[in-house]
């Protein structure tokens, strides 16, 4: 998927477009840069809790699990 | 008048004064491919602690009036990846400032130990806008004592030139200069990025992830300029590069006119990449038609009173 970040350079200077990714064969995590390395990254590497921060992307709750069960009903 | 760019700072030979500042590049390969490098007149490495360092949570940045608020915090590879580094950026040929972080002495001691033993570099620049971690995070420079300790334990090791880079906001840049000169410090760089913080009047939080940053660019050139011509007032024989809102051949010189010997050029760079090339061809033209035979011949004049006509 393609992500967007803040870029002050566009060149891979600057380090402010920087995502948070899982590192080579899946192993850390590493900073890569959405201008030179990116925009477009595998949606699993993306760390995203990291990224955007846990409200903007919480797991489904046990709500919201039996929410959809009972719509699944 | 034949005109050289060279300048001296402390026995250390740039071929231009106009060098790049740290934080402007993460792999050698990536920069030269946007300007032509022999041409600069030194690089400045990116701040390097010992372990790697992933930095500061995005966003890292907000745009603001005539500037660029950053909190990248110290995203670096560490030490040890500098030193892989080594063998493409001396090739360049061109002087090699390797900047040096930490958050304890015994870390700017380490890794200036590390860097020296290899003969690689030119000069070290210690990042005294550090946080200390036994004063609770506020930077090295905020105490001219800190700042002097940090720049006595590197400078007693160092077998090269040792710049103290300074920041203008925190502790009266003249004591904090004249502190770490008298420690040892064979040069300065002067200023640091200017503490700011940015508000998001919609959401209402600050737009940068770690809250404050550092303002860089030409809003804050005025203030960097008043930092060199201070501290060259009361420190006429040591060093000074000169760094804050450099975009251009004028910027370039009115800070050698308030007593630098050389610049750096980092947020420009940005938007024009090869800006450290333009401005030393320019500087090359301003002392041609000045009638000035090197950089050197500029420095300091600002402060000559003016000649009653």
């Amino acid at each position: 998927m393609a992500v967007e970040e803040l870029m002050a350079c566009g060149l891979g200077m600057c380090l402010t477009c920087v995502v948070p990714v899982s590192g080579p064969r899946g192993s850390g995590l590493v900073n890569a840069r959405a201008c030179v390395e990116g925009p477009v990254f595998n949606a699993g590497r993306i760390q995203w809790e990291r990224w955007l921060g846990r409200a903007a992307v919480s797991e489904p709750s046990e709500d919201d699990a039996a929410d959809a069960r009972v719509v699944a009903q | 008048v034949r005109s050289t760019l060279a300048v001296d700072l402390a026995g250390v030979r740039l071929p231009t004064p106009v060098m790049i500042a740290s934080g402007c590049f993460t792999s050698v390969k990536e920069l030269s491919g946007l300007l032509d490098l022999r041409k600069v007149g030194g690089i400045v490495t990116r701040s390097i602690t010992a372990e790697p360092d992933l930095g500061a949570p995005t966003p890292r940045m907000a745009e603001s009036s005539s500037g660029l608020l950053t909190a990248i915090g110290l995203q670096n590879e560490g030490v040890e990846s500098l030193v892989a580094e080594l063998p493409a950026l001396t090739r360049i040929g061109v002087p090699l400032f390797a900047s040096v972080g930490g958050t304890t002495i015994e870390e700017f001691s380490r890794i200036a130990a590390r860097l020296v033993a290899l003969r690689a570099v030119t000069a070290l620049e210690l990042n005294l806008s550090c946080p200390d971690e036994h004063r609770e995070g506020r930077p090295f420079a905020s105490s001219p004592t800190r700042a002097a300790e940090v720049v006595a334990a590197v400078a007693g090791i160092s077998r090269v030139a040792v710049f103290a880079k300074l920041p203008m906001d925190g502790a009266d840049v003249v004591e904090v200069a004249r502190q770490c000169v008298a420690a040892g410090a064979h040069g300065l760089t002067l200023i640091n990025a200017v503490q700011g913080i940015a508000i998001d009047a919609t959401s209402s939080h600050p737009k940068l992830t770690p809250g404050p940053g550092g303002l860089s660019g030409p809003a804050i050139k005025p203030i960097a300029l008043l930092a060199v011509y201070r501290v060259a007032e009361v420190l006429p024989d040591t060093p000074i590069i000169g760094v804050g809102g450099i975009s251009t051949t004028d910027d370039a010189v009115e800070f050698l006119l308030a007593g630098a010997s050389a610049v750096q050029v980092g947020t420009a760079m940005f938007t024009n990449p090869s800006v450290p090339v333009d401005i030393a061809v320019g500087m090359g033209r301003h002392l041609v038609d000045y009638g000035v035979s090197s950089p050197g011949g500029l420095r300091a004049l600002a402060h000559q009173q003016p000649v009653e006509a």
